[in-house]
């Protein structure tokens, strides 16, 4: 059970949102942005030494993140045929419902996360509305609050299979 | 709360944990649960924990202090 990818499937997504943070610092810092007023828009990015190679850094972290992910999906389809993960599916991977004990975690997992969201969501319109944040610290405050969903649906799940 | 002798009546039929779960159609991990009282199963899940261990339901399940008022 513990091999089960649905298990750490919240941990590929925080790691998958930590290079997507990476990106968007690197485009926020490096890139510049027109609005054109006949709707156009136009993007340029100006790299200096330092943020050419994190962004080196990061696209190589990316592609073997990537590599290593689906190697992993492919791994877990062969070796739990009955519960494969497919990238086709709007549904969340990690939801784990073989039968009604793991419907029951499942269900208080998604308890924690929607509670986190019912408190963490008013909390940052007010700071977004009140606080003037940059955009590209917008978005990743936004990645980081994801992360932390995540982190509250692996902690809560981790917490009944390990003491299994 | 809920109260059972799951253990007890599998190991009488000298049933893994495992095979019980296949024949209730359950997961290992939920009989495990199960037995230490840590998840009540439905009435569903209970009525075919209670074909696979060939006796009555009550025999499997009871609430807490229901044993003790009856004696």
């Amino acid at each position: 059970m513990k091999d089960d990818l649905r298990l750490t499937y919240p941990l590929w997504q925080m790691a998958g949102i930590g290079i997507a943070i990476c990106f968007v610092l690197l485009i926020g810092y490096a890139g510049s942005f027109n609005m054109f007023a006949d709707g156009g828009l136009e993007v340029e990015l100006s790299f200096n030494t330092l943020t050419e190679a994190a962004a080196i850094a990061t696209l190589l972290v990316f592609v073997l993140y990537v590599v290593l992910f689906l190697r992993r999906v492919a791994r877990h389809n062969r070796e739990f045929p009955d519960h494969p993960i497919s990238h086709v599916k709007f549904r969340p991977q990690e939801y784990m419902e073989d039968d009604e004990l793991f419907e029951v975690f499942t269900q208080r997992a998604t308890k924690k996360v929607y509670a986190y969201f019912n408190i963490l969501l008013p909390a940052l319109i007010a700071v977004f509305c009140l606080v003037p944040i940059p955009k590209t610290w917008i978005i990743v405050i936004i990645c980081l609050a994801s992360m932390g969903q995540y982190f509250i649906y692996y902690r809560t799940m981790r917490s009944y299979v390990a003491a299994e | 709360m809920l109260k059972n002798r799951v253990k007890e009546l599998r190991a009488r039929r000298s049933l893994t944990q495992i095979e019980l779960a296949k024949q209730a159609g359950v997961t290992r991990q939920t009989i495990g649960f199960i037995e230490k009282g840590e998840f009540s199963p439905s009435i569903t899940l209970s009525l075919r924990l209670a074909k696979a261990l060939e006796c009555d339901i009550n025999e499997i399940f009871w609430l807490e202090g229901e044993e003790d008022d009856e004696g």
